[in-house]
């Protein structure tokens, strides 16, 4: 195979689903999360294929994912969990998974879209894609110390939110 | 208050939310379907550009 393709397929096997999430999060939009998804690879893809110089291949797909996003808010403004939820728009989980695991999984998510957008991307970064602070600073463009007071807060408020809640 | 047990149980619940199958497969195929049609119109319009500046010279 084709070296650059090789590139592209690991970055891609490698990425997909924690930028999915990360995209899903912000727009609550499965369709939508796809469509950054994809522009972010396509975006890469050309980089890679314009022998431009990749040192950390994660945070350029983020960058970019990011950057995306912001354009998508510009465009219009993203849709409510409520009407996310009317119109029927899920996430998808695994076929194999459990109706309860599902009803889990749906309520975990519909618990972290009451954070503020701020407080659940530092703690999807962090805890669910396992992303160091330093990672996440360079990401976010903002110092290590303002990321950890930000992933404590949001964990104080998320407990919040859950002491309310049956998980 | 909610302890860290439960904390880690609902970010592992997260992690569930991920792409089916079919799906990244769809969005892999559509990524390098994207670049190649973007190249071939690139190097489409290098041509018809090369052939203008034959005949204007």
């Amino acid at each position: 195979m084709d070296e650059k393709k090789h590139l592209l397929k690991e970055s891609y096997e490698t990425h997909a689903d924690a930028l999915f999430r990360f995209c899903y999060f912000k727009v609550s939009d499965r369709e939508k999360a796809k469509d950054l998804l994809q522009d972010t690879f396509i975006r890469v893809w050309s980089q890679i294929q314009k022998d431009e110089e990749i040192s950390n291949m994660r945070a350029l797909l983020y960058t970019i994912a990011r950057n995306l996003i912001i354009d998508e808010y510009r465009k219009k403004k993203a849709v409510s969990l409520d009407t996310m939820l009317e119109s029927g728009l899920e996430f998808s989980i695994h076929n194999e998974e459990s109706i309860h695991n599902y009803a889990e999984t749906r309520h975990a998510v519909e618990l972290f879209k009451k954070l503020p957008p701020h407080y659940s991307e530092v703690l999807n970064l962090r805890f669910v894609d396992d992303m160091s602070i330093q990672d996440i600073a360079i990401l976010l463009d903002i110092k290590e110390n303002v990321v950890s007071v930000r992933v404590y807060r949001a964990l104080v408020s998320l407990r919040k939110l859950m002491t309310n809640s049956t998980l | 208050m909610n302890t860290k047990k439960d904390l880690h149980k609902l970010f592992t619940k997260l992690k569930d939310v991920k792409l089916l199958d079919s799906e990244k497969k769809d969005i892999e195929q559509a990524i390098l379907l994207c670049h190649d049609v973007k190249i071939e119109k690139e190097n489409k319009e290098a041509k018809s550009l090369s052939v203008k500046n034959l005949q204007y010279h």
